[in-house]
């Protein structure tokens, strides 16, 4: 009995999806899609999150301090013990890529890298391993290879006999064996490329000098994560943003639902039925549609971030060499934090409406929605919190330090934006209301689009947050193409980049070259802490090539000549805003022996993309200040016809000695093809932003159209056609959105602008210079109206072939 | 917190190590595992020094164990262990550099009454991380090392997280070869290691302990073993004893515990000249008496009754907390005795864990 007292009053409230199955559909899809766009984002950073822990690895086999040998490559694997014997607590290694074994798809040759494990693992925590790396596994048989599921294919095409163990928590790319195997398969018998310190520091540095070797700091602690973090925040926040736009259509449809379901709910609560009672049932009903719509938007986003993820992993290989795995894991915490989502997303939605039954009172007369006199109360609501939201962004304009409250200025100017948009309609229309129409047809369209902004009001918002947003990530996303094509121009000036094996290849490749090219700039470095900065010191020639193309950003007027004359050294912008030194202020760094220098600072350059800090000094001041670092790498100028002719000479020369030969065209096509990757997830998701607006519009129009009848009808009864009545609806929302674009635009700039000078800044220390893109806005113009027609068509269709009889219902019903 | 993990991580590695190579999975005494291809004992056993002071490659496991009972400038007794262990993974004899299946591992401890400290090194074989020569002598890890020009004169170094070590060694008597010519049988069904000890050295030098140190003075016993097969499979491990006569004599004594038979007993009586005679099992008596309040499986108080030699005594732990938490844990240490004879010496007490 008591069942029946419930179930029939809950299949009263239900009934209301049967007569408009339309409106079910869309709060599904709104939902689904709203969960599903949040929950892909989180797929991807968790997937990207893995990786790191994964990259993590090889950081823990490698450690903070290496013995290097002081030329070349290799060493001979003897001083390891000699060294050892000498107190030195050290494990070797032995790095090196596998001649012509390649991941599917990857330009770069999957690097083998040889350790002993019973001196490599002495001073590692166990728990930093992963269940199938611990070296259990590794050591069987002391014949294993382990890698990840790519990376040991490849080994197998390559026909190695090896006991190969797949790792999922390996990095692709990177393969892990005993020394004994790495120095066979990398044909380097008896040799070592480091020694890896995993004790302290003997007090005998002499060991190593007499035995042609160098110590060396790595520079471990950039942190991936820390890199990756603002490129993580930048799809959260997408993902945040497409799920309020999706909530937004909940929103609009479970509130239409509600004031259509008024009378049922008025009648439920006349025979007796408590608030509490109706509320529950409605909440039961809330619940069930957003598990539906949870399930649904879990088996979306996975499709959606399977489809996102290889541009991710490409971008994040290119970025920050985080290597990223394609392949998805969906666990069942996801999926149950999934359905939260889509539940706290419907509750939200839906909660103003369940207040209001909470409210409601039987004996109140059943009125018909006023909209429009709504409308101007919830303007001044709306105008107030958008003031307050105002003198947030002006806080955090003036105040705001750091990426989050970049991101929340961000944040804070898209919602006040958004709040102020039916205003700027409110007063748009108003204007041309001003302007008397002879038309008394054209008169009622305006005043009677006026009246519909309010109910409209929503999608609009969600229309102009997705415009924005495609504004100023395309704005950019386009910005920072053309300025790192330029960089790219600029930097990669040498027509040939040759890299050396040891001293005496570089040397006689040095012999070799002169005379047959124009220029053999040597390119050096070292890495070192500038005041806790993680830098690298280059040592390079102040030749011409240089001058002409380098992008200085501040300099001494004579910062060419004195950088010839030694008299000082460049920096890049990343060190100068870190350092908060700029044009002839001294900068100090330590040279190899720990002598303390100190040069004056010509110049600032930028360098985009760079995390680290970098200093250029004089070739001359490098060799005297870091004379054990090698000279291996140089960057070869000559007549553009000679390239094929130099290559070929220099290979047939050097053979067998591995010198590696990169072509300045090869290099700027890898980068930009990383490049174009790196910002396509950023690009799919705002666009993918429109769509869930236009799904919102959509919504809108469907919803609204049953009222649109009634409210249409006596314009039929006073003789307009039909067909232009339905006309006269597409024009109005193509014009609100319009004038919406309008509104967005300066907004996207605004977004630009807040992107290129505060997010980027703060998480990469790098301005970026602002291009304007007309033919993006023309395109993204055209796109929107195309979108507003197609969600707005199926209302205006029903409209023209509506029969008289309809329209007169809905005439005689109003009235 | 971190030394235990990787403690606990290296007893993992080198067991899978052992493991791995042998596919012997389920068989976790490696020491008496069948393994044909390596060499035994032969019954004609004949050491010829120095050579035999280096290592036998074609035996599977192999020591060279020091151990000292010293005392300081206030005559407080304190003991001190030098070890190096060598254990073939795979019969790889003829393996050269990092090809070769072989592990290397050190033990060192200096035990007073109040501190236990130890260390162990491990290293992988073939790449001369650890090793041993002839001549002039030098066995290895690292920066350990036992060294002379001959077994007469040595000196043994170490270095650990709270403890370091040097010691001149000068033996004052000769080599002892136990059981027949060297060859020490170790249980019924003919187990046997090659065995000699050098128990006559007299130590001088000095050790750290915490920081503090001191120098020091007393007798040194080194031992060097090698077999394939300490023990039959019905073996678990075994109590090894050095004792110091006050009166100069000396006996090392053993008996290697059978899982659920008669234990396996045997010794050597040194005279203070070096003539010696084998210990038969018949003569031997050696009773642990256990503590009721004794958590540990090791037994502090011993009693060991030798009749055709009128020894009736009683052994003492200098310090009962002197377990060797390595890769294999044992407990080793200095013993102090008292009864018939009265004496220092050294105890080893292994296979207590599965």
């Amino acid at each position: 009995m008591c069942d029946k007292l419930i179930l029939l009053p809950f299949l009263a409230i239900l009934k209301h999806w049967k007569r408009r199955p339309l409106q079910l559909i869309l709060i599904l899809v709104g939902l689904t899609t709203a969960t599903a766009l949040w929950n892909s984002v989180h797929l991807i950073n968790n997937e990207a999150q893995k990786a790191y822990s994964d990259a993590q690895i090889l950081s823990e086999i490698s450690n903070e301090k290496t013995i290097l040998a002081k030329n070349g490559l290799y060493f001979e694997d003897k001083y390891f013990s000699e060294l050892r014997r000498l107190g030195w607590p050290i494990t070797p290694r032995i790095e090196g890529p596998i001649n012509n074994v390649k991941i599917n798809g990857s330009e770069l040759d999957v690097v083998l890298i040889g350790i002993d494990p019973l001196s490599t693992f002495q001073n590692k925590s166990l728990d930093t391993f992963p269940q199938d790396l611990r070296p259990e596994k590794f050591l069987r048989g002391s014949r294993v290879i382990v890698g990840g599921p790519k990376t040991i294919k490849a080994l197998k095409v390559k026909e190695l006999v090896y006991n190969f163990v797949i790792s999922n928590h390996f990095p692709e790319g990177f393969a892990l064996t005993d020394i004994s195997i790495a120095q066979k398969i990398l044909n380097a018998g008896n040799k070592l490329t480091s020694l890896d310190l995993v004790g302290g520091l003997p007090s005998e540095l002499s060991d190593l000098e007499a035995r042609g070797l160098r110590l060396k700091q790595n520079d471990n602690d950039v942190d991936l994560s820390s890199l990756t973090k603002s490129f993580h925040l930048n799809l959260t926040a997408f993902g945040l943003l497409s799920y309020i736009v999706g909530l937004f259509i909940v929103y609009a449809t479970i509130n239409l639902a509600f004031e259509q379901r008024k009378g049922i709910l008025k009648s439920l609560r006349s025979l007796g039925f408590s608030a509490v009672t109706v509320t529950s049932l409605m909440i039961v009903e809330v619940l069930i549609i957003s598990l539906i719509a949870g399930n649904l938007g879990v088996i979306l986003s996975y499709f959606l971030a399977a489809a996102l993820l290889p541009d991710v992993a490409i971008t994040l290989n290119g970025l920050f060499g985080a290597n990223l795995d394609n392949g998805l894991s969906v666990e069942p915490s996801f999926w149950f934090s999934s359905l939260g989502i889509s539940v706290f997303g419907a509750s939200c939605s839906s909660a103003p409406s369940l207040i209001k039954i909470g409210t409601l009172s039987p004996i109140e007369s059943s009125k018909k929605i006023a909209l429009y006199k709504k409308t101007k109360s919830n303007l001044k609501y709306q105008f107030a919190t958008a003031i307050a939201l105002m003198i947030s962004i002006i806080y955090f304009f003036k105040f705001g330090d750091g990426l989050i409250s970049a991101f929340l200025l961000l944040g804070s100017t898209l919602i006040s934006a958004t709040l102020l948009l039916p205003i700027f309609l409110w007063l748009s229309i108003s204007l041309i209301l001003k302007y008397k129409f002879k038309n008394p047809l054209v008169h009622w369209f305006f005043a009677d689009s006026k009246q519909q902004i309010n109910s409209l009001s929503v999608s609009l918002m969600a229309l102009l947050i997705a415009l924005a947003v495609n504004v100023g990530v395309g704005g950019m996303v386009e910005s920072f193409r053309k300025t790192f094509i330029g960089w790219l121009d600029q930097r990669l000036v040498s027509e040939l980049y040759i890299l050396a094996p040891d001293i005496e290849i570089a040397k006689k490749i040095e012999i070799n070259l002169t005379n047959k090219v124009s220029a053999i700039l040597p390119i050096v470095k070292v890495s070192q802490k500038i005041f806790d900065t993680s830098s690298e010191i280059f040592g390079f020639v102040p030749h011409s090539t240089y001058q002409e193309h380098w992008p200085l950003l501040e300099e001494n007027t004579k910062v060419w000549e004195m950088l010839r004359q030694e008299k000082g050294l460049i920096i890049n912008e990343q060190l100068s805003r870190r350092l908060k030194l700029s044009v002839s202020d001294m900068i100090e760094f330590q040279s190899s022996t720990g002598k303390k220098l100190s040069f004056e600072i010509l110049g600032v350059y930028s360098d985009y993309g760079n995390p680290k800090g970098q200093l250029m000094l004089p070739y001359g001041l490098f060799k005297r200040y870091f004379p054990d670092v090698p000279k291996l790498r140089f960057a070869i100028r000559l007549p553009k016809e000679m390239i094929p002719q130099i290559r070929s000479d220099l290979k047939s020369a050097f053979s067998k000695k591995k010198i590696i030969i990169t072509d300045q065209t090869e290099i700027k096509s890898i980068s930009t093809k990383i490049f174009d990757k790196t910002f396509s997830i950023t690009r799919a998701l705002s666009l993918l932003t429109l769509g869930v607006a236009g799904v919102a519009l959509f919504t809108s129009t469907a919803a609204l159209s049953d009222n649109r009848n009634s409210q249409l009808a006596p314009l039929w009864a006073i003789g307009v056609q039909q067909n232009t009545l339905a006309a006269l609806e597409t024009i109005r929302a193509l014009a609100l959105s319009m004038l919406t674009f309008i509104f967005a635009l300066p907004i996207g700039l605004c977004v630009v602008f807040l992107l290129t000078n505060y997010v980027n800044l703060e998480a990469f220390d790098w301005k970026l210079p602002i291009y304007y893109f007309p033919y993006q806005w023309l395109s993204l113009l055209l796109l929107t109206l195309i979108m507003t027609f197609l969600s707005t068509a199926l209302h205006s269709i029903k409209l023209s072939r509506a029969s008289p009889s309809e329209l007169l219902k809905a005439s005689l019903y109003d009235t | 917190m971190i030394l235990k993990t990787s403690v606990l991580f290296l007893k993992i590695i080198t067991l899978f190590f052992i493991l791995s190579n042998y596919g012997i999975s389920e068989d976790s005494n490696k020491l008496s595992s069948n393994h044909s291809r390596f060499s035994t004992i032969s019954k004609n056993l004949s050491l010829q020094f120095p050579k035999d002071h280096g290592s036998h490659n074609q035996f599977k496991i192999e020591w060279w164990y020091l151990t000292a009972i010293l005392e300081d400038e206030y005559d407080n007794p304190l003991g001190l262990q030098w070890t190096l262990f060598r254990v073939a993974l795979e019969p790889t004899f003829e393996k050269r550099n990092w090809d070769r299946s072989e592990i290397w591992m050190g033990n060192a401890a200096v035990t007073s009454k109040e501190l236990h400290s130890f260390q162990e090194k491990i290293a992988r074989g073939g790449v001369s991380q650890a090793g041993v020569t002839t001549s002039p002598f030098e066995a290895w890890i690292d920066d350990w090392n036992l060294s002379g020009d001959s077994w007469n004169n040595l000196t043994v170094s170490a270095t650990g997280d709270n403890f370091k070590y040097a010691l001149t060694l000068d033996a004052k008597g000769p080599l002892i070869k136990h059981g027949e010519n060297g060859r020490s049988v170790k249980s019924a069904s003919g187990q046997a290691s090659a065995y000699y000890s050098q128990p006559f050295f007299q130590a001088r030098g000095w050790v750290e302990q915490n920081g503090k140190r001191n120098k020091v003075t007393g007798t040194a016993w080194a031992d060097h073993e090698w077999s394939s097969q300490f023990m039959s499979d019905t073996q678990k491990g075994w109590d090894w004893f050095s004792l110091n006569f006050k009166t100069g004599e000396k006996i090392m004594l053993f008996r290697v515990r059978e899982k659920n038979k008669a234990h396996f007993y045997s010794g050597t009586y040194i005279n203070a000249d070096g003539s010696h005679r084998p210990i038969k099992a018949s003569e031997i008596t050696l009773t642990p008496v256990e503590a009721k309040s004794n958590p540990s499986p090791y037994t502090n108080t011993w009693i060991i009754k030798i009749d055709s030699l009128d020894i009736h005594i009683r052994t003492e732990a200098l310090n009962p907390l002197s377990e060797m938490e390595t890769i294999y844990p044992y407990w080793e240490g200095p013993i102090l005795f008292t009864g018939s004879h009265s004496g220092k010496g050294f105890l080893e007490m292994t296979g207590y864990y599965d």
